[in-house]
């Protein structure tokens, strides 16, 4: 089925379609969600909420771009008002508790399969992984960032300054990453 | 951004994750509202079905008066017309016996004027003629000859004149038998026979009529002895044979049905009633506390060399964390009584049962469950992709194994002791069922997912009801309350799956009849 007939039929509320899409979606944004999410069930709970959004505003998807970074968008500002929602963005933004997270090393689960890299993200304090996943991985300016998370723009900057430097050790402490320390260092992203 | 990031991005992009059912479930009935909850509009539908059948069930017996009344009714209906056609009966033989009487009558004074005048009949027409007509028109013919004898004075009678004078005109006695007598006339002369009817017999050849007033003796009938002898003869042996056609054992005993009529009714009541009273209709519900045995033997040897031995050694620690869950049974019971405490007990059940399985959320992961091919005994293995870890992880999650099964049961119940109030029953009976719709997890065997596969659930079952329970009379209602066990004898899954589990229910019962 083609994303055009999928849009068609969701448009004249078919539970086929929206099932179709769905399928074909699901995957991907639950990783999304995922990212985001303390654990799979908020995860799911997102996405759910999210998918909901998708067919109730699948009219308003005008086919300018593709499909699936039009749902992405909408997931991922799913997601960020859930977290606004239970007040756990701001709630662990700082900089400290993020330290105490990176000590302790028995926090970094065994990871036996891909996705190493996921489950490393997911381990950075809230406020630390939401700008990074949303800067890095989804792309967003700091400036965006700043409007979606109604925080100033240098503190976005900061916050994924640290976000990363925490991720890079995390990834090298369990051998994802070989290089020094040194030369994985990064700047803070210019956008 | 730089290669850490984008290594990142691609790194997280590809990440997926296969989200559970219930996700879906929520966004479809979320877009779909009307269709929500399919199964439990579906089980309303049924439990209204069960309701109504029981209601009227209960109504129909609810009613015995009007319904027996109306019954009664037809049943008096029915038997005032066999008593009537009884009665008609009765006329036609009493009056084939008066006529009879009237006959030998007839023919006492006939024989006396043939002897004194000569008569000539002609007897063979007589003697062809008993042959062909019923005993009592026979009778009347011949009667009807006698009296043409005696009338006309004429000798000669033909078969077809017999058959053209249906009329028997005894003056003196009301005795008219003709297609022209009026309703009333027939009334009354039933009346008039009916009463005769039911009199003590008469003895043979006794008659009642002593005269015959318009009897005309005649003068002109030509003297032949003989012939009036022949006559005689055959008019004696068709008296003869007609009595012991009609005899007054066959009319008393008539006259008894009609009078036994009452008692009749009221024994045919009495049966009506009876086999009422051997059927009986019990509704009941039982809410139910559901666990579950399993048994069966673990899969020591893998099938090749891609199962470790560690694998192997985990198929003994196949064990399922669970607890038990709440379930209920309803159903509609026909008990039938075989003797006073015996009852034959069938009908029809409901039952939902299961147990939750203490699970934890993983990431999706490959999960191996090892079958055993019944037909060849050879082991395989089939993977899944399974969320739940065993229980013993941090992200708890409870899972559901369930089933809906309906079955007809079949048993014996037994009534204990007890007096009219109140009685200790116990019953037994055996359930084909059919699963409706089930759902179940496995423990995988390396004993550490639980993976799901609706393939491996058996569509047909067998279990067992025990069940002890007291009756009582309240309200116009008895009532059945008692515990109840449930077990279900084959394994929830196909026989490819080597470790069997066993539904057990424990519920109290709660029955009702009228």
């Amino acid at each position: 089925m083609t994303e055009e007939l999928m849009v068609q039929g969701c448009l004249e509320n078919l539970a086929a379609a929206q099932e179709f899409l769905y399928n074909r979606f699901s995957p991907r944004m639950l990783g999304v969600c995922y990212r985001f999410a303390r654990n799979r069930e908020d995860a799911e709970d997102m996405m759910q909420e999210g998918f909901i959004k998708v067919f109730s505003q699948i009219h308003q998807f005008k086919g300018q771009g593709a499909l699936e970074g039009w749902i992405r968008r909408i997931i991922v500002h799913t997601c960020i008002n859930v977290l606004k929602k239970n007040k756990k963005f701001t709630d662990s933004v700082d900089i400290f508790h993020a330290s105490s997270m990176y000590l302790n090393e028995n926090n970094i689960p065994s990871i036996l399969q891909a996705k190493q890299v996921v489950e490393c993200i997911r381990l950075l304090p809230v406020g630390y992984k939401t700008v990074l996943n949303l800067y890095a991985i989804e792309g967003y300016s700091h400036k965006e960032i700043a409007s979606i998370l109604d925080i100033e723009e240098s503190t976005s900057r900061s916050q994924y300054t640290r976000a990363k430097s925490m991720l890079e050790d995390i990834l090298l402490k369990k051998k994802i990453i070989q290089q020094p320390r040194e030369n994985m260092r990064m700047a803070s992203g210019t956008r | 951004m730089n290669d850490f990031e984008e290594s990142l991005k691609d790194h997280a992009d590809q990440f997926k994750m296969i989200p559970s059912k219930k996700v879906w479930h929520g966004i479809y009935n979320d877009l779909h509202p009307g269709r929500r909850w399919p199964s439990v509009t579906i089980s309303l539908l049924l439990i209204f079905i069960l309701l109504g059948v029981g209601y009227l069930n209960t109504h129909n017996s609810a009613q015995p008066a009007s319904s027996v009344s109306k019954k009664s009714i037809a049943l008096n209906n029915s038997l005032v017309n066999q008593r009537t056609t009884v009665e008609h009966k009765v006329v036609a033989l009493s009056t084939s016996k008066e006529t009879i009487e009237q006959k030998s009558n007839a023919r006492n004074t006939t024989q006396n004027d043939l002897a004194s005048n000569n008569i000539s009949l002609g007897t063979e027409t007589l003697g062809n003629k008993t042959k062909d007509l019923q005993a009592d028109q026979l009778l009347a013919d011949n009667t009807n000859n006698a009296d043409n004898v005696k009338n006309a004075g004429s000798v000669s009678t033909s078969p077809n004149s017999i058959a053209s004078t249906p009329i028997y005109d005894f003056k003196a006695n009301s005795l008219l038998k003709t297609s022209a007598n009026t309703g009333e006339d027939q009334k009354q002369i039933q009346t008039d026979l009916i009463a005769k009817a039911n009199v003590e017999e008469l003895p043979k050849g006794e008659t009642v009529f002593t005269n015959i007033p318009n009897f005309e003796s005649t003068t002109k009938i030509p003297s032949k002895i003989e012939s009036t002898q022949k006559v005689n003869k055959s008019i004696d042996e068709n008296l003869d044979n007609t009595d012991n056609k009609l005899s007054t054992e066959k009319i008393t005993g008539e006259a008894d049905v009609a009078k036994k009529t009452p008692d009749v009714i009221k024994k045919i009541s009495k049966v009506h009633k009876k086999r009422n009273e051997k059927v009986n209709w019990v509704y009941y519900a039982a809410p139910v506390m559901s666990s579950v045995a399993f048994s069966g033997h673990e899969i020591k040897e893998a099938p090749s060399n891609n199962f470790s031995i560690a694998l192997a050694a985990n198929q003994t620690q196949n064990k399922v964390l669970h607890n038990p869950a709440l379930g209920f049974e309803a159903g509609a019971q026909m008990e039938y009584s075989i003797t006073k405490k015996l009852q034959f007990t069938t009908g029809i059940h409901l039952t939902y049962s299961g147990y939750k399985i203490i699970s934890n959320e993983v990431h999706p992961t490959f999960a191996t469950l090892i079958l055993r091919d019944p037909k060849n005994g050879m082991d395989f293995p089939m993977s899944y992709i399974s969320h739940y870890g065993d229980g013993t992880g941090q992200t708890a999650v409870s899972l559901r194994n369930y089933n809906w099964q309906v079955s007809i049961p079949i048993g014996l119940q037994y009534r204990l002791s007890g007096n009219d109030k109140i009685q200790f029953s116990a019953g037994a009976n055996v359930e084909p069922s059919y699963v409706l719709k089930s759902d179940a997890y496995v423990l995988s065997s390396e004993g550490r997912n639980y993976v799901n596969d609706p393939s491996l659930l058996r569509k047909w079952n067998m279990s067992s009801n025990f069940n002890a329970f007291i009756t009582f009379k309240s309200h116009n209602f008895k009532w059945n309350i008692g515990p109840n066990v449930r077990y279900q004898w084959f394994s929830t899954y196909q026989k490819t799956y080597t470790i069997k589990e066993h539904l057990i229910d424990y519920g109290i019962r709660i029955g009702i009849s009228k």
